[in-house]
């Protein structure tokens, strides 16, 4: 089935003075899609919200939410709502009154913005707290508080602006998953902003690594991880070792590599490279073989250091005259610090981008 | 900790002794006077009477007291009326800006305040700056009277008291933070809904703070009302400073003094009532 685009950016640029942020975007959202706009702080995610939103205006290009050409329609008249970095409660305004502003704004009747006050406190599971102000809620109850005051506008679309960061690792947790089902019971288009990889990761159907004002790369969670294509993405997510390395030969679906001091592999490649042409390898941790016994046809290094963290341990292994290489595994007691051990590379893994 | 009380006392005690010396003492010697009576030269009998308070109700006085309460309650208002849009709109500039401003708003102080009340005979009299500009222009056929009357009286007091409006309410505005205002917008509230949920909400006490510190001086500002007012009105201020002056009558000053004291606590009464908080006041 065809999915619907709900939101259009159609070669969006936006100038703050002289001075570029966002160059020459155009992204798709489709309709009910949890897509999350990621990138280093800085990196001009939060201005392609608000462009979306109408909080600011775009430079040169085209806003289109269902169709609609919104390029030059007010904030008040798009059908998109915003959960605003700090939330943005009305300090003066109970929860209720909060939750019940946009609807009074638009002078909808008191008897239906009772009764779609009364389903959506339910929602976010806020009964009880009706007629508190926002001073007297939790972090979390606070949230709730601002999701509830903008999913009662049947919004479109669901802007969210790095809103789970000020909470608590458990609390983000919970609200992460509270998110989730909110969506999917809605049925809403999220656009969510964060600087937070593990946040976006589980969250996202899909998501647009941001960087310098320009969409690096917009595809599903698992394959930004397992296939970057651009350094910045493969460094930007996860863990990863960045290793130089040269062409020696050019096949088919395959090019021959050295690296790390000439050590020699087979890796597949679907972009075109040249002979001689200089390159980087990104493997993840988790892909790279360790052994106490000599691997055939691999690197030999020692232990520098061993990161433990419940789960999983990560090692550090030093290659004499080389960088470090990252590994990760999943057994922890079978290393101590200078261990001679022996690292090989899975050519499968291996991910070859351009400089 | 004693020796650090013994450091902190040092530095207050000057602040006591002129906070005793200089208000306390002259209040509680008016408030002595206030009940005793007057020769006819002038002088003062100390024979316990309330008969100074009694005059006060009578019609000419009160009359006076409400003239006076109207003209503060204009230039109150008038205040209001600049103050907001004034802080609205420097808001949104930056925050170089913003201190400029706050300091030129705050230059006028360092001039004395009867010779800026001067200053505005230059521009308002029959043949002053405005008259001649506007009648030069041929918006005016003849000059208007913008002095020598309750106008007069009404711009003097306006601009000598806008700084005390002016300072509480931006500070108020521009705490409100931004995206309270953003959120508002997004949630389709338009201009004057904005204003009115969460502007007005948020500075109502800035403005409740702005309106008492204009108000009261307002009441007894006499040299305004002597220089721009040409002396045809009379508000509660004059007629204390002609009963120590020119009446030479003492205790019935002291009256009306102690009197407009009264009426001044009660405005704060009020004012508490109303929602604010004391600390804004600065302890008044």
């Amino acid at each position: 089935m065809e999915k619907k685009v709900l939101v259009k950016l159609e070669n969006v640029s936006k100038s703050f003075g002289s001075v570029e942020v966002i160059k020459n975007i155009s992204l798709d959202i489709y309709e009910g899609e949890f897509l999350t706009l990621l990138g280093p702080s800085g990196c001009g995610k939060t201005t392609i919200l608000r462009m979306i939103s109408g909080l600011d205006d775009v430079t040169t290009g085209k806003v289109y939410i269902d169709d609609k050409d919104m390029t030059n329609v007010d904030a008040t008249k798009r059908e998109v709502n915003t959960i605003f970095q700090n939330l943005a409660l009305f300090p003066k305004m109970t929860t209720k009154e909060n939750i019940s502003f946009g609807l009074k704004m638009k002078k909808v009747d008191k008897a239906e913005i009772d009764k779609r006050v009364d389903e959506v406190i339910k929602l976010v599971k806020l009964q009880g707290f009706e007629d508190r102000y926002p001073s007297e809620l939790s972090g979390g109850q606070q949230q709730r508080v601002a999701i509830a005051r903008s999913i009662i506008m049947n919004p479109k679309v669901l802007l969210l602006d790095e809103s789970l960061c000020s909470l608590d690792l458990k609390l983000k947790k919970d609200m992460q998953i509270e998110l989730k089902r909110l969506q999917k019971k809605l049925g809403i288009t999220f656009i969510y902003v964060t600087h937070a990889q593990d946040e976006a990761l589980s969250m996202s159907d899909r998501i647009a690594i941001i960087n310098n004002g320009a969409i690096e790369q917009l595809d599903t969670p698992s394959n930004i991880y397992k296939y970057p294509k651009t350094l910045f993405v493969a460094d930007f997510i996860g863990e990863a070792n960045i290793i130089n390395a040269k062409v020696l030969e050019v096949g088919d679906n395959e090019i021959k590599v050295s690296m790390l001091q000439d050590h020699v592999v087979d890796i597949k490649a679907d972009s075109i490279f040249e002979k001689n042409q200089e390159l980087k390898l990104v493997i993840r941790p988790e892909n790279v073989r360790i052994s106490k016994n000599e691997l055939a046809n691999g690197i030999k290094g020692s232990i520098n250091d061993i990161t433990y963290s419940g789960d999983s341990t990560k090692l550090l292994v030093n290659i004499p005259g080389s960088i470090d290489i990252k590994v990760c595994i999943n057994d922890d007691n079978k290393y101590v610090y200078n261990d001679e051990v022996y690292v090989k590379f899975d050519s499968n893994y291996i991910i070859p981008l351009r400089k | 900790m004693k020796k650090n009380s013994g450091f902190k006392s040092f530095f207050i005690l000057p602040i006591i002794i002129y906070t005793f010396v200089l208000i306390l003492l002259p209040i509680i010697y008016i408030l002595f006077l206030s009940f005793c009576t007057s020769d006819s030269y002038g002088g003062i009998l100390y024979n316990f009477t309330l008969d100074n308070y009694l005059n006060i109700f009578d019609m000419t006085y009160i009359k006076m007291l409400l003239k006076s309460s109207l003209i503060a309650l204009v230039t109150t208002f008038i205040c209001i009326l600049i103050s907001y849009p004034f802080a609205l709109i420097l808001r949104n500039k930056s925050e170089h800006i913003k201190n400029l401003t706050t300091k030129l708003i705050m230059v006028p102080f360092l001039t004395n305040s009867l010779i800026r009340t001067y200053g505005w005979i230059i521009l308002l009299r029959k043949n002053g700056i405005i008259n001649k500009f506007l009648t030069s222009l041929g918006i005016i056929a003849f000059p208007l009277n913008l002095m020598y009357n309750k106008l007069g009286i009404i711009i003097g007091m306006t601009y000598t008291l806008l700084p005390f409006m002016l300072l509480p309410v931006c500070s108020a505005v521009f705490e409100i933070d931004k995206s309270l205002i953003e959120a508002a917008k997004d949630l389709g509230a338009k201009p004057l809904q904005i204003f009115k949920n969460i502007i007005l909400p948020q500075t109502i006490s800035g403005v409740f703070n702005g309106s008492l510190m204009v108000f009261i001086p307002a009441i007894g500002y006499f040299f305004i009302a002597d220089i721009l007012g040409g002396g045809k009105t009379m508000i509660i201020g004059n007629l204390i400073k002609n009963q120590f002056l020119t009446a030479r009558n003492w205790p019935f000053g002291s009256a009306i003094a102690i009197f407009l004291i009264i009426i001044t606590f009660a405005l704060v009464k009020v004012y508490k009532k109303l929602g604010g908080k004391m600390e804004e006041l600065g302890g008044l």
